[in-house]
């Protein structure tokens, strides 16, 4: 698969992310912790591409998330981007990944990106946020079981 | 690289904040993205409400019918409130009629009324002291003449009733006009008065008092037509009447 059209499929998968975090998200909500839909799809793919790669698509997911919520979008960059960085580098790309180390990846990210932004969140106390983030990270985990096949059918290069 | 651009980037989106806006890329974003995750959000409330529907069903039927009861019951109630509420200023409009010296009012209800046969009937007779010959009275006026009577009801024959003849005085700033009026069509009557008698359209038309059984100035209607019948020697009055008694359901009788 050429990089145009592994780029394309991943801008159109974090779009469809970013849809899903704003439209269905708080219908899985679970407690205080809701999916990620775009970080998780992210984060998926970046298992599959480089490092700088992966940082790129977390930089794209920060930035969706920063202008949806109006706030913070500096530190959701930054701390999607690192956390998709080193998602890709914990891959070990090229890799032959199994879904559950992918997810246990994933789901580590995703705590690390919700810890990058825990000082510019609104205030509701640390232990709440913490059990929202590990929430999350469960359930990206859980959602990035279903992603990882597909991602890997679209992303991973073919053996010669 | 990407940390210096989310910087600039969160720059931007600082400055618009302290602005009071937006922000370039928060409008570009919000624009690519509300739409679609607005028919996501619409697609998994249908979806959830239609499985909750399935789930429910049993209890939502039994709370549907329930609630058909209820506004059954509810409209049924509130009919029976707006026709007690019509009997109560109907009963508050008679109560109101002024009592003629000698004169007693005696209660009923209208318990049949016959619009072709120009009669009906009232729940109070004999027992209650009604007689034939007496005025039936709604709050607008004179509507009938009681006819028979039993023990516990009477029959009464309506004014417009051709059957019925009565003295009455068409009434004016200035004097009085009598004469005799009968029923003439069952929505009109027609009042006999000597020739150039000074009548006209609008005068109040009301019993004359010329007679033991019915007191004088009980409203019988209102002239609307004034024809000479000089064959006759009189004037033809057509009255149209005061009352009436089809929407009525309370009368009083003039004992």
């Amino acid at each position: 698969m050429s990089p145009w059209k592994g780029w394309a499929w991943a801008a159109l998968l974090i779009w469809l992310g970013v849809v899903l975090d704003q439209g269905a998200a708080a219908s899985f909500q679970i407690g205080p912790g809701r999916p990620a839909f775009a970080l998780t799809f992210a984060l998926t793919i970046a298992l599959f591409i480089r490092p700088s790669g992966g940082a790129i698509l977390g930089f794209a997911v920060g930035f969706a998330a920063g202008a949806l919520s109006g706030v913070g979008m500096t530190a959701q960059i930054i701390s999607t981007a690192i956390a998709a960085y080193l998602a890709a580098f914990a891959a070990k790309q090229p890799a032959e990944l199994a879904p559950m180390p992918a997810a246990a990846i994933v789901a580590a990210a995703v705590l690390l990106a919700r810890l990058g932004t825990i000082f510019v969140q609104p205030a509701g106390g640390i232990g709440p946020y913490l059990a929202s983030a590990s929430i999350s990270a469960l359930l990206c985990a859980v959602i990035s079981l279903a992603v990882y096949p597909i991602a890997r059918r679209i992303f991973q290069p073919k053996e010669a | 690289m990407l940390c210096v651009v989310g910087i600039a980037l969160g720059g931007i989106q600082g400055a618009a904040k302290r602005a009071g806006r937006m922000g370039p890329t928060s409008r570009a974003v919000h624009a690519v993205v509300d739409k679609p995750s607005s028919l996501v959000a619409g697609g998994l409330q249908g979806t959830s409400d239609f499985f909750t529907g399935l789930k429910q069903s049993p209890q939502l039927t039994a709370q549907n019918r329930d609630l058909k009861a209820r506004i059954a019951f509810l409209e049924a109630e509130a009919l029976k409130t707006a026709a007690e509420s019509r009997e109560l200023d109907e009963l508050r409009a008679l109560n109101s009629l002024p009592v003629h010296p000698g004169r007693e009012k005696i209660y009923g209800d209208i318990i049949r009324f016959d619009p072709f046969e120009l009669r009906m009937t009232i729940s109070v007779g004999s027992n209650s002291g009604v007689k034939p010959r007496l005025a039936v009275m709604t709050p607008e006026g004179l509507a009938a003449i009681v006819e028979t009577v039993e023990e516990n009801v009477c029959q009464a024959v309506l004014i417009t009733s051709p059957s019925i003849k009565l003295g009455a005085s068409a009434v004016r700033e200035g004097g009085r006009v009598d004469g005799i009026i009968a029923g003439d069509t069952p929505n009109t009557l027609l009042f006999e008065v000597v020739r150039n008698a000074p009548v006209e359209v609008g005068d109040k038309v009301e019993t004359s008092g010329l007679s033991r059984i019915l007191p004088g100035g009980l409203l019988i209607g209102e002239v609307i037509e004034v024809t000479d019948a000089p064959e006759l020697g009189s004037r033809l009055i057509k009255v149209f009447p005061a009352t009436k008694p089809a929407l009525s359901q309370q009368v009083v009788i003039l004992k």
